[in-house]
């Protein structure tokens, strides 16, 4: 094979296989633009082993209602990043549906319900094909591509080569190798000709300049990760009940009237509050650490005779406001006046 | 006729050609067609393998912790304990925590007046029923277990592979509660959620 017979070859076998492949790419964009089909690009691999990092799922877009268990399917979550995930409950909510998901490498669901009314559901996906997509759509990729663009449009625009001559070399200029005197067309085509090539030149440093500017933000949806959760038992506060005293008792003293209680438990105080028994107001009240209190004057002042109750109440030495709810109650009365008091009602 | 010999020519490669250029267009679909649907603005991209698991004491799930537990408080009391938060997965997370709280008793809102307070301490100060956290407070961090909100730790705190980071979570019975609620009771649930660090 000469030198320009295995050009030829490489040639033709590059046109083939990029029309093939071309035509691929049209007819699967056709499609995904018919049928409302997004490419996701996986960056994490929290579906693994079904979908791993790098891969490329093709996933179409159907309403919420179609959506089953166990259909992967992908939604936008609150925090703006994607999650494509197995869904593992579905919540009706009319239109709108509650999805649970959960990452089949994840060991718990997402914290997050997505609500949704439509989703990306997932077909099928293409191990590694993100990596390609992220290189294709990479400054670098892009390069190329604007290269690979314009080559095949200065292939399209390109003069037409005489018979029997396939090597891009032929293409002479000149035009003056074609038989037969079609002059008029062939100066047509010669003019045709430059310009495409023109065309060319702006395409490609455009392309390229253009391109190349483009930031490496476009990009297919990267598909995010993986909430879950560790949930702590709950944890438990309660506040106390504070214990009443018991056993009230009242002594009548030198002194006055002696209330006492047995004890709540250590660390309580106890809050003797003295009201009229006949018309419940209050007369007074002290505090004391210890059990018992007496009804002295000195406590009272000089009361005229009258019916008294002292009620105890317990309350934790710290916190002063929380009295007991049960009390010991006992009844005395003062005396006359400068008289004291003394154990029981009149 | 000149045209049939310019139809039997299809070595030219001008059809092929211009056929070719369905790759730029099936690639630049791709890319198009899902930036679309994905409003997150990308910079970079980067391809993370591996597994994500995060863990609080070294558990995915803890059932049975006690020691944030205080029976009995009265006003002024507090508890308090360390918990370890772990990168257990190969790459880095950023994780964040939210907690539910459930009043026990009908009509004695105990939450609203239990404080806290979350610190980066390592350990505990205090004795008793006055255990205390030191430490810097962590941003945004949760100053009630008032139910009505999920606060806790609301902003993603980075933690690079198997890397540990200490919280230290303090919880006090406001020393102004009202007496009336004792005997109440309050059950909480904290919820950590590690989300794998991309973009």
């Amino acid at each position: 094979m000469t030198r320009r017979g295995f050009r030829s070859t490489a040639r033709e076998v590059f046109l083939t296989s990029g029309a093939v492949l071309g035509v691929l790419c049209i007819l699967a964009t056709v499609a995904g633009v018919a049928f409302g089909l997004v490419p996701l690009v996986f960056r994490s691999g929290s579906m693994s082993p079904a979908i791993q990092t790098g891969d490329l799922a093709i996933s179409r877009t159907v309403p919420a209602s179609e959506v089953e268990r166990g259909d992967v399917v992908s939604v936008i979550a609150s925090t703006g990043s994607r999650v494509t995930h197995r869904v593992v409950n579905v919540a009706e909510n009319g239109e709108q549906r509650q999805l649970t998901l959960k990452g089949d490498d994840n060991a718990d669901p997402d914290a997050e319900v997505y609500t949704v009314t439509s989703v990306e559901r997932v077909w099928f996906s293409i191990p590694k094909a993100g990596y390609v997509v992220d290189a294709a759509t990479s400054p670098a990729g892009i390069f190329v591509l604007g290269l690979y663009v314009a080559g095949m449009l200065v292939l399209v625009f390109r003069r037409r080569p005489a018979a029997g001559d396939s090597g891009p070399d032929d293409a002479a200029p000149s035009g003056g190798r074609r038989k037969g005197a079609r002059s008029a067309p062939r100066a047509s085509r010669s003019t045709g000709t430059r310009r495409a090539r023109r065309v060319s030149v702006v395409v490609v440093v455009t392309a390229t300049v253009a391109l190349l500017g483009t930031s490496p933000g476009w990009a297919a949806a990267w598909t995010d990760s993986v909430p879950f959760n560790v949930t702590g038992a709950p944890a438990t506060w309660t506040a106390l009940t504070v214990p009443a005293p018991t056993n009230g008792a009242c002594s009548s003293q030198a002194a006055g009237a002696v209330i006492s209680w047995t004890s709540a438990g250590t660390g309580y105080s106890y809050r003797v509050t003295v009201t009229n028994a006949s018309t419940g107001a209050e007369v007074t009240s002290t505090t004391t650490t210890g059990t018992s209190a007496t009804m002295s004057t000195a406590l009272l002042g000089n009361l005229a005779s009258t019916n008294l109750v002292a009620t105890a109440r317990a309350y934790p030495t710290a916190a002063t406001t929380w009295l007991s709810t049960g009390s010991v109650a006992q009844n005395f009365r003062a005396r006359t006046l400068g008289l004291g008091t003394v154990c029981g009602h009149l | 006729m000149s045209d049939h010999r310019t139809a039997r020519r299809p070595r030219s490669g001008r059809v092929r050609a211009f056929l070719a250029l369905g790759v730029a267009l099936g690639i630049g679909a791709t890319g198009t067609l899902a930036a679309w649907t994905d409003d997150v603005a990308i910079s970079g991209t980067t391809f993370t393998s591996g597994s994500l698991d995060l863990r609080v004491n070294d558990q995915d799930a803890i059932t049975a912790y006690t020691s944030l537990n205080l029976s009995n408080m009265v006003p002024g009391e507090s508890v308090a304990a360390v918990l370890t938060v772990k990168n257990q997965g190969t790459s880095t997370l950023k994780w964040t925590a939210t907690k539910s709280t459930t009043n026990t008793v009908t009509g004695k809102d105990l939450a609203a007046a239990l404080d806290v307070k979350i610190t980066s301490a390592a350990a505990i100060s205090g004795t008793g029923r006055a255990l205390t956290c030191g430490g810097t407070v962590i941003a945004n961090s949760a100053t009630t277990l008032a139910t009505g909100s999920n606060t806790f730790i609301p902003t993603g705190r980075t933690l690079a592979a198997s890397a540990t980071e200490p919280i230290c979570v303090q919880v006090t019975l406001n020393a102004n509660a009202s007496t009336t609620l004792q005997s109440a009771g309050t059950t909480a649930t904290f919820t950590f959620t590690g989300t794998s660090d991309l973009s």
